[in-house]
């Protein structure tokens, strides 16, 4: 019960901060829009933006601690993590973006080739670097060796 | 330092000799004794002497810790910080809040993304060292 309550409190307090960042999100937008659109802007949020703002938060968080916290998986290579954690947040993101607008087709199209370029940095960033660990880490191991023969003396 | 190979001799023999027991004197003592350190380990209820330098980690699960050789997993009573104190001067090192490890068995490293290192023990286990203990195990190996 202790380890559970534990995980909820870490859950809660990562779905708290995605919450907070969608929100100033929506109002940085809505900002922007009243600029650029030449239009008041609205000193208001729709109730029904919060709730989905909160299911959103609580899936983000979810999958993060999930696949990045190192609580559930703790072996597996963080960039193998990493790319899996975007897969799955682009999933997320388009089922909640499916599922509480009706999108556009132009829109739909947009959102594909936003979301795979996302995918594609991510999973090259996240594999330059393993690539520079792997080199970093046969230096390691060559030290380790030397450190085994002093110690062997 | 002089190493005299007699065969005929049925085990190793150390012979210090000083003007004086001086603390260096004492500590090299107290590193030779810990060379031959024997830990027990209960298993099925049966009590042995594990070598330490048959020890490849000491992990703690649930309060309870445990010593992993490369065939067996014994249980123990001592503390992970006892351990840790007993065995630093023989390359053992905290790599995590609930692992000490045995750098003779490390068989490769390699690093991870937010600091930390992955380590491979030489019966394929792979073990993660946190951000805070890998400064202190790069530090031991010489490594910048």
């Amino acid at each position: 019960m202790k380890k559970f309550l534990g995980v909820l409190i870490q859950i809660k307090s990562l779905a708290a901060m995605i919450f907070t960042g969608l929100i100033l999100a929506y109002i940085a937008a809505g900002w922007l829009y009243s600029i650029v659109k030449n239009v008041p802007f609205e000193y208001s949020i729709p109730f029904i933006f919060v709730l989905q703002g909160a299911v959103l938060a609580i899936a983000i968080s979810v999958l993060w601690f999930t696949l990045l916290s190192d609580a559930i998986i703790k072996k597996m290579r963080f960039y193998l993590r990493l790319i899996i954690f975007v897969v799955a947040l682009v999933i997320v993101l388009s089922v909640c973006f499916l599922t509480f607008f009706a999108f556009h087709t132009n829109w739909a199209k947009l959102w594909l080739i936003i979301s795979g370029l996302f995918i594609i940095v991510v999973t090259g960033i996240s594999i330059l670097g393993e690539i520079y660990f792997r080199a970093t880490g046969k230096r390691y191991t060559y030290n380790l060796e030397e450190y085994k023969k002093k110690i062997m003396i | 330092m002089k190493i005299i190979v007699n065969e005929g001799f049925p085990d190793t023999e150390v012979t210090i000799n000083c003007p004086k027991a001086s603390d260096d004197v004492l500590n090299m003592v107290t590193l030779l004794q810990s060379l031959d350190k024997k830990l027990p380990g209960v298993k099925k209820g049966q009590t042995f002497l594990v070598d330490s330098r048959d020890v490849l980690f000491f992990d703690t699960v649930d309060k309870h810790n445990f010593i992993y050789t490369e065939d067996d997993i014994f249980d123990t009573s001592l503390r992970l910080y006892e351990i840790e104190e007993q065995l630093s001067c023989i390359g053992f090192i905290r790599c995590s809040k609930s692992v000490v490890i045995n750098i003779a068995k490390i068989k490769s490293l390699c690093p991870d993304f937010g600091g930390r290192m992955e380590v491979t023990m030489s019966n394929g286990e792979r073990l993660i060292v946190s951000r805070q203990y890998t400064k202190l195990l790069k530090e031991r190996l010489g490594l910048k």
